[in-house]
């Protein structure tokens, strides 16, 4: 099957047992890889009532069908679980070069079931696997433990990719995540919660020769490149030559950018963030995923301030923002300081700062004193408090073993005026580190939203495809559920080929050219369309089944409140909530009342299956 | 010049830089020809390569050849001899080395873009000594001669490939025609470009005496100014 290694791994935690499994091209054609596939076996293998915890809750991460090609962006790797933040569907990805490298050695995708009575981490390389003792890893970092297994196995920087945990997901904080290859995170919806529960430390696979088969690998070279270019032009090609170190200002400016926990959106200092200015001043030098020329991702090291000589990666935006609006701290050093160490110590740098933020108002407030917080003076920008707070929620000291639930349930358990401060969606998935009372449509898709995380992406290359608004009056209420539900599929369709969005934003010509190219398929555009849209309701279904009713996907009280001051301040949301909902249901086929795709929605889509 | 090929991760970045188009993706990765490679080292220098994996390690007799003349800031250990070509070719208004009556020449082969075999410059080299050329001694490529008389150019090093080399050498002025229409015989069996550059000594009157010969061969020519006006004066009116 060109374009497929025609098997995934199966790992039995619980017998300590692993084998091969043949994948068929109906299967495939289906599903294509990745999240739709992962969708697959949670929707057949993990009945909905089961607990996240559980060990009959399963473990998938997959490249594929472009996974190990030059297309840019293919390396990436996508996981699906039953999450524990939502207890429903996940779907979050990371790129960085584990998607190349597990296909070279011979596999689509990995499927973890059961759970072990000690800790392991498992390793492939080119014939061979081996389920490893990991004992000698618990406690350490996400960025230790990937030194400390390509030390013990022989392996240099890049001949190797390590996706583990840290402490976080060993102590089941409930939003940790899953960290490789120098920083790079699947963090949304608790996937390192899940990895503690079965108590797996790491995933490790070695650089192997390439023996994939690809039917027109001419016309791969070819897309490859296109898609370089395409990326060289989306947007300026700011994202291709900046990543997103950039964001800071231009959020700020647009009233999007989280301040002081939405309490202002003001941020004076937001040019001192700007990677313009961070890139030459730090020591900083390009880090790239496999098949990437883009300047996305950068080590670097602090020059200036109390952090000078700390060394990581690069912020991404939603780091810069949680960790130097959000808290109101305004040294641009010690942000990548605290971006770093919450990488680290394996946590979703979203949620993190969502905890952190509310954890500062609740002290500006007074509803959390010194003594609740075992000590820590938690002032807006306390750099050091802050860390010490991170780490007593990785570890689940004190008061962090009730942060480690998250914000939404941390308020809750506080009660009173907190709650009203607190920043989450009704399903309990983090919204990311931005204001979205700026940005209605990405508040719209977290909080409807089936993976855990975003679902969608307005921002499409092919926009009459996909029947966007355009130009589109980002505060229409009807423009924004049009682009919200328009969309739908375009996002599923790049994490089921495992295509990173910085590198092929989400064109879904030029994927299905490159599948095609990859695979031999003819498949149409409709095709692959159908498919996006097939696994998006293939979530619903089964977060329906996990309890999921539409009074759950509304946006928390801060959440969706009005905007004090900035650009935005006369632009509420709530008051078109339930209007926009309304809209949104109608133009996805699915029942206002109870939220199921409707019957010819599930017809049209071949998923009657899944919706017994 | 070589790409690690477990470190590449197949951006591409490097390849526009070869000056001889030697690095194309294969299986996935950035791989070099090592047969057209002329180890110039522009693709390392270019620091195209973000994960560092272009490397370069010295090579051995005769391949070493290929960095001393395709790297202008390398020095020619191989042959004790610095530089593509002597640089008093370009000065001679101020050194006097081509006298009245005498013709410098050079034959420069290769360029960015394609590169030259010494084999395409042996053949050249084997054409002019049968015209009687005086071969200059401080030259690289007649430094790889095994006879200076017949222009014949080592066996060994025959099949290198390099970015660019010179002939130079000087014979009296009545053999310019013979050697001119020579070269254009030979050079139709030379599988690069290469440029021809004739130096010689302007009358007092201010003309040039091969502008004539050229003339009656019809012969298209261009003369370049590489005298140093006013910076120097000729060591003697010779």
């Amino acid at each position: 099957m060109n374009g497929s290694t025609g098997k995934i791994l199966r790992v039995d935690l619980t017998r300590g047992k692993t084998w091969d499994e043949a994948l068929d091209e109906a299967t495939l054609r289906k599903y294509l890889g990745g999240t739709g596939l992962g969708m697959k076996y949670l929707s057949e293998e993990v009945d909905p009532r089961t607990d996240w915890s559980d060990p009959k809750n399963i473990f998938y991460l997959g490249a594929g069908p472009l996974g190990g090609t030059r297309i840019p962006g293919c390396a990436t790797i996508s996981f699906v679980t039953k999450g524990a933040m939502t207890n429903g569907a996940t779907s979050t990805q990371a790129n960085g070069n584990f998607g190349a490298y597990l296909k070279w050695c011979g596999y689509d995708g990995i499927l973890v079931q059961g759970a072990s009575t000690s800790w392991k981490y498992l390793y492939l390389r080119e014939g061979g696997v081996e389920l490893r003792d990991a004992s000698r890893l618990i406690g350490k970092d996400t960025w230790e433990t990937e030194d400390a297994i390509k030390e013990e196995l022989g392996y240099k920087e890049r001949a190797m990719s390590v996706f583990s945990i840290g402490p976080a997901g060993e102590n089941l904080v409930r939003f940790s995540g899953v960290f490789g290859d120098r920083g790079h995170a699947a963090a949304h919806n608790g996937t390192g919660a899940v990895m503690g529960s079965k108590k797996l430390k790491a995933f490790a696979a070695a650089r192997a020769a390439n023996k994939l088969q690809f039917t027109d690998p001419e016309k791969l070279g070819e897309l490859a490149r296109k898609t370089t270019e395409t990326a060289k032009a989306f947007g300026g090609g700011g994202v291709y030559n900046w990543g997103t170190s950039r964001v800071v200002p231009t959020a700020e400016a647009g009233g999007w950018l989280p301040v002081k926990n939405y309490q202002t959106d003001l941020f004076p200092e937001k040019d001192l963030f700007d990677g313009a200015r961070v890139r030459p001043l730090f020591e900083s030098k390009n880090y790239p995923c496999y098949a990437c020329s883009s300047h996305h991702y950068e080590l670097m090291k602090v020059t200036e301030g109390p952090y000078t000589g700390y060394f990581g990666k690069e912020p991404e935006y939603e780091q810069w923002a949680s960790w130097g609006p959000q808290i109101y701290q305004k040294d641009p050093g010690a942000a990548v300081m605290l971006s770093n160490e919450v990488d680290k110590l394996g946590m979703d740098t979203n949620e993190a700062g969502w905890v952190v933020g509310w954890v500062m108002e609740c002290y500006q407030k007074g509803a959390l004193k010194k003594d609740d917080l075992d000590g820590l003076e938690m002032t807006w920008g306390n750099v050091e408090a802050t860390l010490a707070l991170l780490k007593n929620i990785a570890h689940r000291r004190g008061y962090g073993a009730t942060l480690a639930e998250g914000v939404k349930i941390a308020a809750e358990k506080l009660g009173g005026e907190s709650v009203n401060w607190a920043i989450y969606t009704g399903k309990g998935n983090s919204p990311r580190g931005h204001d979205h009372r700026g940005r209605w449509v990405e508040m719209v898709d977290t909080v409807v939203s089936d993976t855990g995380t975003l679902e969608t992406q307005m921002l499409v290359v092919n926009k009459d495809l996909w029947q966007m608004p355009n130009p589109m009056d980002i505060f229409d209420p009807d423009q924004v559920v049009q682009a919200e539900a328009n969309s739908k599929g375009s996002m599923t369709i790049s994490d089921c080929l495992v295509q990173c969005w910085f590198a092929g934003f989400n064109d879904t010509e030029t994927q299905t050219e490159a599948l095609n190219a990859a695979t031999g398929w003819n498949m149409s555009l409709e095709e692959v369309m159908k498919v996006g849209r097939r696994v998006v309701n293939m979530m619903r279904l089964y977060n329906l089944k996990v309890g999921l009713t539409p009074d759950k996907e509304k946006p928390s009280v801060r959440y969706c409140s009005q905007a004090v001051d900035g650009p935005n301040k006369d632009k509420p949301v709530a008051p078109h909530w339930e209007k926009m909902l309304d809209k949104y249901y109608q133009l996805m086929g699915w029942d206002r009342k109870t939220g199921k795709p409707l019957p010819e929605t599930i017809k049209e889509l071949g998923l009657e299956d899944f919706a017994k | 010049m070589k790409i690690t090929p477990d470190e590449c991760i197949a951006c591409e970045a490097c390849v526009p830089y070869c000056p001889v188009g030697a690095i194309s993706m294969k299986d996935d990765i950035a791989v070099i020809d090592q047969d057209e490679c002329v180890d110039c080292a522009v693709c390392l220098k270019s620091g195209s390569c973000p994960v560092d994996c272009i490397v370069f390690e010295p090579a051995p007799w005769p391949r070493s050849l290929r960095t001393v003349f395709s790297d202008p800031r390398t020095e020619h250990k191989a042959t004790g001899i610095a530089g593509r070509g002597t640089e008093e070719m370009k000065t001679n208004d101020v050194t006097g080395r081509f006298q009245r009556g005498w013709v410098g020449l050079g034959c420069e082969f290769g360029r960015p873009g394609i590169g030259t075999r010494f084999s395409d410059v042996d053949k050249v080299a084997q054409v002019l000594a049968k015209h009687g050329v005086a071969f200059e001694s401080k030259n690289p490529v007649t430094a790889l001669m095994e006879d200076v008389k017949t222009g014949k150019i080592r066996e060994d090093v025959l099949g290198e490939k390099v970015l660019s080399a010179i002939i130079e050498c000087l014979y009296p002025i009545e053999k310019f025609q013979e050697i001119i229409t020579a070269l254009k015989e030979v050079a139709k069996e030379v599988d690069t470009v290469f440029s021809v550059e004739v130096i010689n000594r302007a009358e007092p009157d201010g003309s040039y005496p091969l502008r004539k010969l050229l003339d009656e061969m019809s012969m298209p020519y261009y003369i370049n100014g590489k005298q140093c006006a006013g910076l120097g004066r000729p060591l003697a009116d010779v």
